[in-house]
């Protein structure tokens, strides 16, 4: 008994002792968990303390945790609830590997290819995105009247010139009126001055203020100032406010070496995060506007800076990416603005003084909007005004110089920029190309009407050979590439700059036709140019220099090829190749078997399944009880079979004993008679 | 103190001056009522004629020598009843010959800074001539208009600028002066035709254009300059009642045959005559619609030989040709000579006379055989671009909406327009796209054009780009590769406006009224004036060196590698 006493004492001791150390050990991890959460949240400085200072010492910690042992458990609770709620107690994706990453990268692209496709055939970016958005389909009870009105052939179209028709129907004799007071200039066919009576945009009422502030000099912010460029120090600053206007941007800029304008404008952009800060967001935005201007302002100045005018560039396009649609606004702004210019200076557009071909700051603003958003588009906010607006410029503008020759020959180069991938026709550039040729290089053509082809050409008998490159001068002179900002400042061109601007038009027509063989018509399309070219080989031949030759030769040669191959694989349009139209059938659907077609369609898809498979049940229940019942039936059939069989036999039998029996008797009784006769016999 | 002086001095000769008019004028007066010498007019019209610088006493002058002038007509002394004396009548000569140097001072007054002197060079001719008309009339017992001064006061109107703008008006306000003048012209520009660079064309085209009171029938002839003319002749009353029935049925017939050949005869004989033979069938003729047509016509046909060479002053007269000018013609034909020398101009010219044409081919019957061969070579290069394009379109669409056009012909113009959208602008495309439907869906046989199985023996294109006649071009054998190269046109509703080639022909027809009137400018408009709510899609992937000199690489993919 004793033992057993005392072997239970020193079991309790032992638990107290266990205890007593795991209460020790207890205590020692609640202290050392203390000091780890002051580590802990002092690095999520806002999910405890939302106080800005990072809080990396320790008094913060035991601010927020009391060191003491927690006086009760429910504050030890609270804490571990949010421990477990932290977002860094969640498990994380593994770290990728490089494999995988370039991987991802791959798929991003393509995904982006394929959405940019999607957008380059006119289809809405995804099907899923805005399905169910689309116009209804016809049903057959719709009515009829909406049958005109198909808008999808005219959608973007716009209402044109649409000016309210409540005039009579003597649309006749009211254009009758309207030529006699359009006098009768013919010739200088521009839209824009016809469009200028009707438009309100265009009406003659703005024109007074937009005077002032609609000039080029508007485009490109002002170049008034002088530039004080008194010292430039070596040091720069390492922050700056975000500029809000072009104006404070240039005051940045004061004093600041060109060549540190990345780091400036990368500092900038680091310095006002929008994580760092609410009001970044609109900073940042508000930037995409102040770089373009700034981009416009180097472009107006003497010898822009590629350097900066890239930087611009990129900035601009990471910029756009975060931000969209405040940069397409101030694009489209800048746009607006080039428009209004041009519209101002096609109402002379032979004037040598009115501004129609753009100028630097308009080209860099179109090459930054060709790099930035995506022109292969078929409709893009920013890119196809953008691309009316260069096709305005070199459809309507009329060259009366060199300098527009650069113009729209950059023009042209922009266009075929942004036409790269969707390789989509432009026959403005087509036509202005013909025509610098023609001005540039003499041809055995006297007027534009002997030129083949009925491409316009309204400056060529204007300036006829005023352009023109005298080819005994450039004999010993090879083609450089052109150099846009220098051209477009220059008054006086050598022929040097004649013939670079010759051989760009080659290269360009060449792209051209590159680009376009396959259109269906490119036969028709560059006959005529090969035509042209052949006509200055000849009219050129052996005085111009061995390259510029060789360069005139290849292209021709070019040119002629795909006409060749454009010429074998040619067709006849097989564009109606659709299967018949059914007729329209507005009879309704007339089940004839079973007029229970409604009853059957349960549109609970579920209570339908149910239905069709108690209706299987029923049907196979009867099949079985059909089966039984015929093979009841074929035994019952046999066994009577049996049974009339067994019934004839006993029959027969029977016959034959009554037939036994009745001989029997017969006899019998025969002899009884035979009997009575002789006992009649006796008796008498 | 010598300036006073010699103002006064001024003064002192201008009021001499005045008091000598004044004199000379009471003088004459009592002369006339008197019957003794009328010397002193031509003291009067010296002073006149020499005071040019001084318009005060010009002024005066002016009108005392009016007011002598207007008196010596009522009493009678340039035309009366009785058959004069053979002095009376030297001393008639004498007042004529005083008169016509009077008007010349006036005709030469007529460009006058002063208006007050501008008033009275263009008041008193014609109020002389209202008195001298009543004169003459009251004398001879006939109604009618002083001819001989007429005839000076005309030309010198319409050569003068300012005088030009009130004979408009006047013109348009009295319906004898109108026929006068009308009747006046024909000689008129061929008194001045081999005058080189004078205004008279001008003059009178600009005052032909401004006609828009021509009557269209009888009651529209109600005013009258002339007193006297107002008055209808006792013959036309009868002839009234009956035209008036006759004009409802065959209104045309009956009286072109009467006022084609006399009118013409009229007009031809005007500048010999002098001004009395038939004075009688004038006035008769003054209450007819025909007649005053008949001097129209006359007018017009006269002015349109002056202005054939110039493309400008025809397209003036072309814009308003069917409006205001045809239907009051007795022969719209008669300017098919003029309208076929209008065709070959270029350009708006052309289109207007061709709309002419077609008139006169519609309503008139005229035959001209070559109207689509013409209208086929006026589709050149510059048509798409010009200005009056969607007018072109609206009246092409009119000259080939029949459906009785031979199929070749129509393909011809199809695959000449689809040659030349090749280098038009987007308005003009979507211009032709619908047009092209339009006439396909007509004419079903043409529609091997957009859709024809391939035939291996054919290699070449049928089509003959350089064949003048619409009807000989084989386009009917070629397809409209041009056209449907618009597929990938840069602005989006060119190309999916060239898809309906491609989807099946349910759609009727087009309103070829709604594709007309777009421009650069309201495409542009119509893509920018949307509000972005859609985030708009960026490049792939940032593209540097953008103005940095070319590299190899960026020359392959970026045509503007190509410049440094």
């Amino acid at each position: 008994m004793a033992e057993v006493i005392a072997k239970s004492k020193e079991h309790k001791y032992a638990r107290q002792m266990q205890r007593e150390q795991d209460e020790n050990t207890r205590h020692l991890l609640d202290e050392d968990f203390d000091s780890i959460r002051g580590i802990l949240f002092s690095q999520a400085p806002d999910r405890i303390s939302p106080p800005p200072i990072p809080s990396t010492t320790a008094p913060s910690a035991l601010n927020s945790v009391p060191v003491q042992k927690p006086a009760t458990d429910k504050d030890y609770d609270a804490f571990v609830h949010e421990l477990a709620m932290d977002r860094r107690a969640q498990p994380k994706d593994r770290t990728k590997t490089e494999e995988e990453l370039a991987l991802e990268e791959k798929e991003a692209l393509e995904l982006a290819e394929k959405k940019r496709l999607r957008r380059m055939m006119g289809m809405r970016e995804s099907d899923d995105e805005d399905e169910g958005r689309g116009k209804r389909k016809r049903g057959g009870d719709d009515l009829d009247d909406d049958f005109l009105l198909d808008e999808d052939t005219l959608e973007g179209l716009g209402a044109g010139l649409a000016q309210p028709k409540d005039e009579d129907n003597d649309d006749d004799e009211d254009e009758e009126v309207d030529s006699g007071e359009d006098g009768p200039d013919s010739e200088s066919g521009s839209d824009e001055e016809e469009s200028e009576g009707d438009e309100e945009d265009y009406g003659p009422s703005d024109e007074g203020e937009e005077a002032e502030e609609g000039s080029v000099e508007a485009l490109a912010p002002t170049q008034a100032k002088i530039k004080v460029k008194t010292k430039r120090s070596k040091e720069i600053p390492f922050t700056f406010p975000c500029p809000t206007t072009h104006d404070e941007l240039l005051q940045i800029l004061d004093g600041i070496d060109d060549s540190h304008f990345p780091t400036v404008i990368e500092r900038i952009r680091k310095l006002h995060h929008p994580s760092l800060h609410p009001d970044n967001k609109t900073k940042l935005q508000a930037l995409i506007g102040v770089l373009l201007d700034h981009a416009l302002y180097v472009a107006s100045g003497d010898s822009p800076s590629a350097t900066i005018l890239d930087t611009i560039a990129s900035h601009t396009y990471s910029l756009t990416k975060t931000y969209p649609i405040p940069s397409a606004e101030f694009f489209v702004s800048k746009l607006n603005l080039m428009q209004k210019n041009l519209t101002r200076g096609l109402q002379n557009p032979l004037d040598e003084a009115s501004k129609t071909f753009p100028g630097a700051p308009e080209l860099v603003l179109l090459r930054i909007l060709g790099a930035t958003w995506s022109t292969s588009d078929m409709k893009h906010p920013v890119v196809s005004p953008a691309k009316y607006l260069m096709g305005a410029y070199l459809g309507l503008s009329r060259v009366r110089s060199m300098t527009d020759v650069v113009s729209g020959l950059y023009l042209c180069s922009l266009f075929m920029h942004y036409e790269q991938l969707s390789k989509r026709y432009v026959p403005e550039a087509i036509n202005f190309l013909v025509q610098s040729l023609l001005l540039l290089v003499p041809s055995a053509y006297p007027n534009a009407r002997k030129v083949p082809g009925y491409f316009p050409l309204p400056d060529f008998d204007l300036l006829e050979s005023k352009l023109r490159i005298k080819p005994k001068k450039v004999g010993s002179l090879t083609p450089r590439a052109p150099k846009i900002f220098e051209l477009l400042d220059q008054v006086t061109f050598s022929e040097q700059d004649k013939l670079d601007l010759f051989s760009m038009t080659l290269e360009l027509l060449k792209w051209c036709a590159e680009m376009y063989k396959p259109l269906d018509g490119f036969i028709e399309l560059y006959d005529p140019i090969l035509q042209i070219l052949h006509s200055i080989q000849s009219n050129c031949r052996s005085r111009l220099s061995d390259t510029t030759q060789s360069r005139l030769d290849a292209v021709v040669d070019h040119v002629s090829r795909l006409l060749k191959f454009a010429r074998q694989a040619r067709r006849p349009l097989f564009l109606q190749d659709h299967k018949p139209i059914p007729i329209a059938t507005y009879i309704p659907k007339f089940d004839a078997h079973s007029s229970s077609y409604i009853r059957n369609h349960d549109p609970d898809a579920e209570r339908a399944q149910l239905a069709k498979l108690k209706a299987q049940h029923r049907k196979e229940k009867k099949g079985a009880m059909r089966e039984l019942r015929k093979d009841n039936r074929f035994l019952a059939g046999v066994q009577q079979e049996r049974q009339e069989k067994k019934d004839q036999e006993y029959k027969a039998r029977m016959a034959k004993a009554f037939a036994g029996l009745e001989s029997e008797r017969a006899e019998q009784r025969k002899e009884e008679k035979e009997k009575r006769r002789a006992k009649r016999r006796a008796g008498k | 103190m010598s300036r006073p002086t010699k103002k006064r001095k001024i003064q002192d000769s201008n009021a001499e001056r005045t008091n000598n008019i004044q004199e000379i004028e009471n003088s004459l007066q009592a002369a006339v009522s008197q019957g003794s010498s009328l010397n002193r007019l031509s003291d009067l019209l010296e002073i006149a004629e020499k005071n040019g610088e001084d318009p005060k006493v010009l002024h005066k002058a002016l009108y005392a020598l009016y007011r002598t002038f207007s008196l010596l007509i009522s009493k009678n002394w340039f035309h009366s009843p009785q058959a004069p004396s053979e002095k009376a009548q030297i001393v008639r000569q004498w007042l004529f010959k005083r008169l016509d140097q009077y008007l010349g001072i006036l005709f030469a007054l007529l460009d006058h800074s002063e208006p007050l002197i501008l008033d009275a060079a263009w008041q008193i001719p014609l109020s002389l001539l209202k008195q001298l008309s009543s004169s003459l009339s009251a004398a001879t017992g006939r109604p009618q208009i002083h001819y001989r001064i007429f005839r000076q006061i005309v030309p010198a109107y319409i050569t003068s600028d300012t005088a030009l703008v009130r004979l408009k008006k006047l013109t348009n306000e009295y319906d004898d002066i109108r026929w006068f003048i009308l009747r006046e012209i024909p000689s008129l520009l061929s008194a001045h035709s081999s005058v080189p660079d004078n205004n008279v064309t001008e003059h009178v085209l600009e005052l032909l254009e401004n006609i828009d009171s021509m009557p269209s029938q009888k009651d529209d002839i109600n005013e009258f300059y002339i007193t006297e003319l107002s008055k209808p002749p006792a013959g036309v009353k009868f002839n009234q009642k009956a035209q008036e029935n006759s004009e409802d049925s065959d209104d045309d017939d009956d009286w072109s045959k009467f006022f084609d050949t006399q009118p013409a005869e009229e007009t031809a004989s005007a500048p010999e005559r002098d001004g009395r033979a038939s004075e009688f069938s004038t006035h008769k003729a003054l209450f007819y619609v025909q007649s005053h047509r008949a001097q129209f016509s006359a007018a017009w046909l006269a002015l349109m030989q002056h202005i054939k060479t110039s493309p400008e002053r025809s397209n003036r007269v072309l814009s308003i040709l069917h409006r205001s000018i045809m239907p009051h013609l007795t022969q719209p034909l008669q300017l098919v000579d003029w309208i076929g020398a209008c065709v070959d101009f270029d350009g708006a010219t052309a289109l207007l006379a061709f709309n002419a044409l077609f008139v006169l081919i519609q309503k008139h019957n005229l035959d001209y055989p070559d109207f689509y061969t013409r209208l086929y070579a006026l589709l050149d290069a510059n048509i798409l671009h010009v200005r009056y394009r969607a007018r072109f379109f609206r009246l092409l669409e009119v000259f080939l909406s029949s459906t009785h056009l031979p199929a070749t012909l129509l393909a011809s113009f199809l695959k000449r327009l689809a040659r030349l959208s090749l280098s038009a602008p987007p308005p003009a495309i979507i211009m032709i796209i619908p047009f092209t439907y339009n006439i396909l869906k007509r004419h079903p046989s043409l529609m091997p054009m957009i859709h024809r199985d391939f035939d291996p023996t054919i290699e070449t294109d049928p089509f003959l780009a350089e064949e003048p006649s619409p009807l000989r071009t084989n386009a009917i054998s070629s397809s409209l590769w041009e056209l449907n190269s618009h597929r990938s046109h840069y602005a989006a509703p060119v190309s999916t406006l060239t898809q309906i080639f491609s989807e099946a022909f349910t759609k009727p027809s087009y309103m070829q009224e709604d594709f007309l009137d777009h421009t650069y400018g309201t495409l542009y408009t119509s893509e920018t004036k949307r509000k972005i709510t859609k985030e708009p899609a960026l490049n792939i992937v940032a593209s540097s060196n953008l103005f940095g000199p070319p590299e190899e690489l960026s020359v392959s993919t970026d045509p503007c590698g190509l410049w440094a």
